[in-house]
């Protein structure tokens, strides 16, 4: 049904703008689903909680490096599903510039974390993994949409003062700085990506 | 040229303006994404897309892929320059009812 008000002119030339935007974040960005977030946090707090008893402590580094393949294969096969279920799937173009911003950093972490073991410098790794996780989700939010960038970016860039914090902070603090960041920021900001998403 | 007065019509039209906008930000996108982007019919977009392409605003390109009909389109030179005018219509319509 028509309105019996005239629409102001200005009104709907903003409102022609705000469609072109909307078009072009739709096709050149990617929706990243929260509840990827949330199950990665868990994922993140579990292994957390595992580190921490006394039984496994000696063995962290083995944990966080499971609960990372685990994460990401969780991770990978909830955006999956969300492309498929938004009539995406083919749409390949947001997808591979995502894991061209998000998988150097990624990559660089993974050597890091060969060299650093090797090298009997365990007590490196938690910094190495936030700065270049942060790193990682810093440069892919540019290619999401408008309603999560802001969100992302804003992860990437706590997840980065984290790791820094982790360099200079005892290695006691290490598995509660690591389940802040990958535990904590990945659910709170899941939960908040989830909610955008529903608001957009 | 669809054009009246520097207010193209042609691209006045929602999905059109939708489609001119994704392809000015993507070398190209293909009929099943842009159907996929504006939740549009087969029928609709087809319609929507040649009027574009004889207007000379996107080229089309048809090809097979795995035995499949593939349909790309492109924004052409005249397609950019008729946006572009179209934006900077729409921005001294605003301008000029700020300024009133």
């Amino acid at each position: 049904m028509q309105s019996d008000f005239p629409i102001p002119i200005e009104t709907r030339a903003l409102g022609t703008l705000a469609y072109i935007r909307r078009s072009i974040d739709s096709s050149a960005s990617m929706a990243v689903p929260g509840m990827a977030g949330i199950v990665m946090g868990v994922v993140g707090l579990l292994a957390s909680v595992l580190s921490s008893f006394p039984h496994w402590a000696a063995h962290w580094p083995r944990i966080w490096m499971c609960a990372g393949g685990v994460a990401s294969l969780v991770g990978s096969a909830l955006m999956a599903r969300e492309a498929a279920q938004s009539g995406h799937a083919r749409y390949l173009g947001p997808v591979r510039k995502f894991m061209l911003c998000l998988c150097p950093a990624l990559f660089a972490g993974g050597v890091l974390t060969v060299v650093l073991w090797r090298a009997h410098l365990e007590g490196l790794l938690p910094g190495t993994w936030l700065l270049l996780y942060g790193c990682a989700v810093l440069s892919a939010s540019t290619v999401t949409i408008a309603s999560t960038m802001r969100l992302l970016c804003t992860m990437g860039a706590l997840f980065v003062t984290l790791g820094l914090f982790a360099f200079v902070l005892p290695a006691a603090s290490h598995m509660a700085i690591l389940g802040l960041g990958f535990g904590v920021l990945h659910v709170v900001f899941g939960y908040l990506v989830g909610n955008s998403d529903h608001a957009a | 040229m669809n054009a009246e007065g520097g207010f193209d019509r042609l691209i006045y039209e929602r999905v059109r303006l939708g489609i001119m906008s994704a392809l000015a930000m993507n070398d190209e996108l293909t009929f099943n994404e842009l159907k996929a982007l504006f939740n549009a019919s087969d029928g609709n977009l087809g319609a929507h897309a040649r009027k574009l392409e004889e207007a000379g605003y996107v080229e089309c390109t048809k090809s097979f892929e795995a035995r499949r009909p593939k349909t790309i389109y492109r924004i052409t030179g005249i397609g950019r320059k008729a946006l572009l005018r179209y934006l900077e219509h729409i921005e001294a319509v605003i301008k000029a009812t700020r300024r009133a």
